[in-house]
């Protein structure tokens, strides 16, 4: 999501940076869906999501003084978001609760109203991808972000980027197909052929 | 082959929508930031030493420099393998120049040996008197 800092986050970054706890707060409520939703979509898991959230803002309380911008933090944010996730996935066991992720919540404007069981499936699939290539999938549809900045975000050149979301892609279509041959999916699948 | 989804980046965006954290969840930030006992703003040599540790630690960790100093390193690597090379060379030249002088050595005196020998042959030859050791000793007294 590439929004434009509001005037008043360097406004806040300064005075959190001057040891304004009221300012941090403020700073935390702007960026923790974002640094949550990463977790989450990476971890799969909202209990651990949150821890690796809480450790985020922690780690960026510490290194304030750091921080030289609004656009800056947010590169931060998403970065130690990002490896923190990644550490916290290497640690975890391979089990994924799909029950605990809840649905997304509803759009805006006048799309139609999101498939909940296609993006259940979705979001289990892409859990089923490999750590570097979970991560650049969760970067580039949630946060939107172009090739450059993934390899920014994740320290991996570019064009690994590119073939690692290009394989990514082509094996969830390959799992989403095979999920399609499935009655259960037959609803899932026809609404994505459309 | 089945068709492929045509739409699965948009359901992924989908899928992958921000989700809204606890509510509570700056709160016990704060909270946690309160226990350990770091609320205090940091000291202006703190603020310096943070940001010049980030600053190059930030250039440190970029994909240029860390390829520099891979080439760099790799470089040094080969260098030293190349240097090692060259010594191991040169100790074994060493090694076989001795070896040849002491060769060398060796074949002069047999070869002086050889020459002696035959002097005293063709002075047999021609009847001159013999020259032993003996000889030479008692022609010195």
């Amino acid at each position: 999501m590439k929004v434009a800092a509001p005037e008043g986050a360097e406004d806040a970054l300064g005075r959190s940076a001057r040891g304004d706890p009221a300012a941090f707060g403020d700073l935390v409520r702007e960026h923790q869906s974002m640094v949550f939703s990463l977790a989450l979509h990476f971890l799969r898991d909202r209990a651990l999501a949150e821890e690796v959230a809480q450790e985020v803002f922690l780690d960026l309380y510490q290194n304030l003084a750091s921080i030289q911008s609004a656009a800056h933090l947010r590169f931060w944010l998403r970065k130690v978001a990002c490896h923190r996730s990644i550490d916290y996935g290497r640690r975890q066991r391979p089990h994924v609760s799909l029950d605990d992720v809840p649905e997304p919540s509803a759009p805006m404007g006048n799309d139609p109203p999101p498939d909940p069981l296609l993006a259940r499936t979705l979001r289990s699939l892409v859990a089923s991808l490999p750590h570097k290539a979970r991560m650049v999938v969760v970067l580039r549809f949630q946060e939107e972000l172009e090739y450059h900045e993934i390899a920014e975000v994740m320290e991996i050149p570019i064009n690994s980027v590119k073939s690692c979301l290009q394989r990514s892609l082509a094996v969830l279509r390959q799992k989403l197909n095979r999920c399609a041959g499935d009655v259960r999916y037959e609803a899932t699948a026809n609404r994505i052929r459309r | 082959m089945k068709p492929l989804p045509i739409g699965l980046e948009d359901e992924l965006r989908e899928a992958l929508r921000r989700t809204e954290p606890p509510p509570d969840l700056a709160e016990r930030v704060l909270a946690r930031i309160g226990q350990s006992g770091r609320v205090s703003s940091p000291t202006p040599s703190e603020l310096v030493r943070a940001s010049l540790w980030s600053r190059l630690r930030s250039w440190f960790w970029r994909p240029a420099v860390r390829w520099a100093l891979a080439t760099a390193a790799c470089c040094v690597l080969i260098a030293a393998v190349v240097i090692a090379r060259q010594r191991a060379q040169r100790a074994r030249a060493e090694l076989a120049r001795e070896q040849l002088e002491v060769a060398l050595q060796l074949a002069s005196g047999k070869l002086n040996r050889a020459f002696r020998e035959v002097r005293r042959v063709e002075r047999v030859e021609r009847g001159a008197p013999v020259r032993t050791k003996v000889t030479r000793r008692t022609e010195r007294l």
